[in-house]
This record gives C-alpha cells, sequence and structure tokens, in this order.
C-alpha cells in the first residue's frame, strides 16, 4: 500500500484554505483583510515551529508542565 | 514643585521621616503634574485624587505620630490598568470591560494599601497586555515622554511613561514577554520582571497564566527593591505563587566593587544585524563598567537559546491567551481592538501539538539556561534592539528580533531580570541593560543593578517635558 498525502504539496491557496478552515473551527470570525494580514504571519509561525522541532530531536525533554510546582521545591534546589 | 515629583522612593520615605516634607503635599504635586501633562502623554486611564488624597492625610498623620508603615508609606504609586482595584474600574485597556469595576483587590494591591503606599491612578497600557500600540483602542494610548511621537514600549506602556514623566515615583506592572522590562527600557526607567511565583498574580488579568509576572517599575533600583519587598510573599489564592523567598530586607550595598561572575552575549550583540549600533555600543561600554567594578566577565553562547525563545514563548502565550479570550472572541469579537484579534486569529491556527512541543521547548531552554547560569552569577543583556520607533513606523514590516529579542527567554525560565538604563542613542531616545540572575536571586539582580547605576548615573535622568 503506497500512502499519498496532499499534504506533501502546500501552495498558497491550500494553506490559505486550511487558516480558514481553522478560524471556522474554532468559530473565530475574520475579514478577508484580516486573513490576508494573518497569512505571512502564519507561514513564518509554521516555519519556526519546524525549526523548534529540529533543534528540539527525539532526546528532548518533557514538557514543562511541572514548572509551577518546582518552584515551590527547596529555595536552595531552586537557586 | 515639580522637583517633588521626581524624588525617588527612597528619597521620599527619608524626606518624610526628617519631617521636611509631607505626603500631602507631594500627593497634591502629583496631581499637579498629572493635570498639566497627561493630556499630552496619555498615561493614565483612571485617576483617583480624592481616595489619594485621603490616604495621603492619613500617611501624614502616621508620620506625625512617628507610626510610619514603611518606606513606601506616603509615596504615589500607579498601576497598570489589570490590577484589580475595589471600586475603581479596572479595564486592561479594553472595550470589553470598559465599565468593570472590581469588588476586591488584586492581593498586590492589598499589601501596597497596608505598606502605607498612596495608589494615584490606573495605567494606560497594551490592550489585555497583548499585542502593539493599538489604532482603534477605547482609551487613548501612552506616548513615549522623551519624544511623544514615538512608542513608549509595552505592554506596561503607562506605567513606565508616568514613572519617567515624573506623574508617580513607582509603578506595578506585569511581563509576559518582556512587558515590564520593554517599556521601562524605552522610557529609560527601572523595570524589573522578578522570579515567577515571588508577586502573587491573583486579581491580576490574565494573558497567559504560565509566563505571567507582576514586577515594578521605578526610577531606580533600590526603589525596585522597595516595591518589591512590599508586594512579594506566597499567595495561597495564586496557584503559581512560589514558597520560596528572596534576601528582601537586605538594603543594596554601597560597596562599589562587585565580586561576580558576570555572562556576556557580546559575539551576539556585534553579530545581529538588527541591532541599533548605538545600543552595541552602549553595551559593551557597560560591560566595561562591570570590569572597572571588579567583576569577572564570562562570554556566554545563548545564540540558539534566544533564537527558539521567541516562537516558544509565542506560542504557549497566544495559545493560553486564547483560551482565556475565547468566548469573547467568538461573541463580540468588534470589541477586541485589531491588534489584540490579530493575535487570537494566529492562535487559532495553533494545534495542540504545537503547544505541548513549546512547553518541551521551554524544558530545554531552561536546561540550557540553567547550564549557563551555573558558569556565571549574573547575565547581562541588551534589554532591546532598536530605540523607540514612531508610532506611524509600527507596522508588520518590524521584524520581530526587533520588538522583543532579549526578554522572552526569561519568562520561559522564570528567572528574575531587571532593565537599568545604561545611556542615549544620538537619537536622544534611552538604552536599557538587562541583568538577569538565577531563580530567587532577584537580590543579587538589583544589587549588580544598583552598582552599576551607582558607577553611570544613567537612572534618573528625567525627559524635558514641556507642552
Amino acid at each position: 500500500l503506497t500512502r499519498t498525502s496532499s499534504h506533501t504539496r502546500d501552495d498558497g491557496d491550500e494553506s490559505r484554505a486550511r487558516v480558514v478552515g481553522e478560524l471556522e473551527r474554532a468559530g473565530l470570525r475574520a475579514t478577508p483583510e484580516e486573513v490576508d494580514a494573518l497569512m505571512p504571519r502564519y507561514l513564518r509561525m509554521r516555519q519556526l515551529l519546524k525549526n523548534l522541532r529540529s533543534w528540539l530531536g527525539p532526546d528532548s525533554p518533557e514538557p514543562a508542565v511541572t514548572f509551577t510546582a518546582s518552584t515551590n521545591s527547596d529555595p536552595v534546589e531552586n537557586a | 514643585v515639580d522637583e517633588l515629583t521626581y524624588l525617588t522612593i527612597a528619597q521620599l520615605a527619608d524626606s518624610y521621616s526628617r519631617k521636611t516634607l509631607s505626603p500631602v503635599e507631594v500627593i497634591d504635586a502629583t496631581f499637579e503634574r498629572i493635570t498639566r501633562l497627561d493630556s499630552q502623554l496619555h498615561t493614565f486611564i483612571t485617576i483617583t485624587p480624592d481616595a489619594a488624597r485621603l490616604a495621603a492625610a492619613a500617611s501624614e498623620r502616621r508620620f506625625m505620630d512617628g507610626v510610619p508603615l514603611g518606606p513606601l508609606d506616603g509615596v504615589p504609586i500607579g498601576l497598570k490598568d489589570l490590577f484589580d482595584t475595589a471600586g475603581v474600574r479596572t479595564t486592561a485597556h479594553s472595550a470589553l470591560l470598559a465599565e468593570r469595576v472590581p469588588v476586591r483587590d488584586a492581593t498586590a494591591v492589598r499589601l501596597l494599601r497596608m505598606s502605607g503606599a498612596v495608589l494615584v491612578g490606573k495605567h494606560s497600557m497594551y490592550e489585555f497586555a497583548s499585542g502593539r500600540p493599538e489604532t482603534d483602542a477605547i482609551f487613548p494610548g501612552a506616548r513615549n515622554p522623551w519624544d511623544t511621537t514615538r512608542i513608549p514600549g509595552g505592554s506596561s506602556s503607562g506605567s513606565a511613561a508616568a514613572v519617567a514623566s515624573g506623574l508617580c515615583a513607582g509603578a506595578l506592572g506585569s511581563d509576559t514577554g518582556g512587558s515590564i522590562r520593554l517599556p521601562s527600557a524605552y522610557c529609560g526607567v527601572v523595570g524589573m520582571k522578578p522570579t515567577y511565583g515571588l508577586i502573587s498574580r491573583n486579581g491580576v488579568l490574565p494573558l497567559s497564566w504560565t509566563l505571567d509576572h507582576a514586577g515594578p517599575i521605578a526610577r531606580t533600583a533600590e526603589d525596585a527593591r522597595l516595591l518589591l519587598t512590599a508586594v512579594a510573599g506566597y499567595d495561597r489564592a495564586d496557584p503559581a505563587s512560589a514558597k520560596a523567598g528572596w534576601a528582601s530586607e537586605t538594603h543594596l550595598s554601597h560597596d562599589r566593587k562587585l565580586e561576580l561572575t558576570v555572562g556576556t552575549a557580546r559575539g551576539l550583540v556585534e553579530s545581529t544585524a538588527e541591532m541599533d549600533p548605538d545600543i552595541a555600543r552602549a553595551y559593551i561600554g557597560a560591560l566595561e563598567v562591570f570590569e572597572d567594578l571588579g567583576a569577572s566577565l564570562v562570554e556566554v553562547e545563548m545564540s540558539q537559546i534566544l533564537e527558539h525563545a521567541a516562537i516558544t514563548q509565542l506560542t504557549i502565550m497566544i495559545t493560553e491567551a486564547l483560551s482565556i479570550h475565547l468566548r469573547s472572541a467568538r461573541e463580540q469579537p468588534e470589541r477586541f481592538g485589531r491588534q489584540v484579534y490579530a493575535r487570537l486569529l494566529e492562535a487559532a491556527q495553533l494545534t495542540a501539538l504545537d503547544y505541548v512541543d513549546a512547553q518541551r521547548g521551554r524544558s530545554r531552554i531552561r536546561a540550557e539556561m540553567d547550564r549557563v547560569m551555573r558558569a556565571v552569577d549574573i547575565a547581562v543583556l541588551p534589554t532591546t534592539v532598536a530605540t523607540a520607533w514612531r508610532f506611524e513606523d509600527d507596522n508588520d514590516l518590524i521584524p520581530q528580533k526587533v520588538r522583543s529579542y532579549f526578554t522572552p527567554v526569561f519568562n520561559l525560565t522564570g528567572q528574575p531580570a531587571v532593565t537599568v538604563p545604561c545611556g542615549f542613542a544620538a537619537n536622544g531616545l534611552p538604552i536599557g541593560l538587562q541583568i538577569a540572575g538565577r531563580p530567587f536571586e532577584d537580590h543579587r539582580a538589583l544589587l549588580t543593578a544598583s552598582a552599576y547605576e551607582r558607577a553611570t548615573g544613567w537612572s534618573g535622568l528625567h525627559p524635558n517635558l514641556e507642552f
């Protein structure tokens, strides 16, 4: 079985459709001008997240969900 | 009269104790100045002269009776308009909350009142502590007192501009990615983001729960310490409140010697293309001052950390912000300012996977910064990449690195970071130097800032405000 996916291709129209779809899913309204302004930010954000993931690699630490608790541990340990 | 309004908190406390000055005189002078200047500067959304005069009279009686409450007694203090104040509207500079009047004070506000501070009003800010200066906000936005055609920085914009303009002696702001430190640097004052959890955020309208910090803005590091001392402490009403303490009672030493290891990022500053050369020069000059003070300088590698801190902080911040504002954004989108709503639309594009990976990024960044901070006592960086730009130039073409580059990392790690003035650019605008310590070593960061201030004299200079 060979899997093919439309997600391997990403031209401008496809990105815009995805952006609009996400806004609809979230229940948020946006004017065409607001979507226009969002597009470059969205594409930049996706690129930066991609860069972050390559920096993290497979051995990166667990999410920082214990952040709050750690500040309530021993102050010497925190220092 | 204007001289009174530029006295530091420490100077006011001293004058009140010696009875050479009364809190009533200072509060009267403060409101006279606010009335004269704030129609141009727009640093306040709400002022509270009647309550302040009553509080000042009560403070004066305490000094006459020899029972002052401490160094903040009778001192005029402002609040970013996201700290709840009982009976006084708290709007977050948003049309959505324009008529909101809390019934209770935020914990930090209650502590300020208990310290005798005289609350003079609520400061303008970037809407909901996010985004950029709004052009369509319900209240006018603050202007930079060094050049009113320029942004004051944000989001604690009115607070920093008011302290710089002598409209209050100090203020409380909030900082999620630089919102205390950036406006403080652009306006030429001292601003501190303390260790995460040191100041309660109970009653502070949130932007991002895991990144929000409350903190002081003042004209000197010692004044920032006095404010921090008054409001820091464990509060069970804030789930992120820290039980660990800090060396709050120690006055900042007047010893000129600074025996510590300072981490520097000279290479990064010199190789950052967007860096204003005047800021780079001021930074290198500041490092020489630390060397003269006896500190050992160690160059540290932070380029990868800072590179990834920006997207990590942004992803966490806007996702949490959307969670907070989703209902209003769905039901009343027209009541949000254009900038903050654009941020929420951006957040809607992020997935659960993005958020979790950003929290993994945060863990990695914390681990990397722990390694850096094991080698040095203090890290010193510029606060900003550029000086304040003109309102008319504020658009999407300004690179994110220019908006914030050196500050968000410390919201991710929770470390204390304080900005102090470190000179002026050729355009006459102030430049800030950021000094970051290890978690709960807030005192060391302030001590270093204070030593730098005394060696240079940059703190306490103020703009010429003749409108």
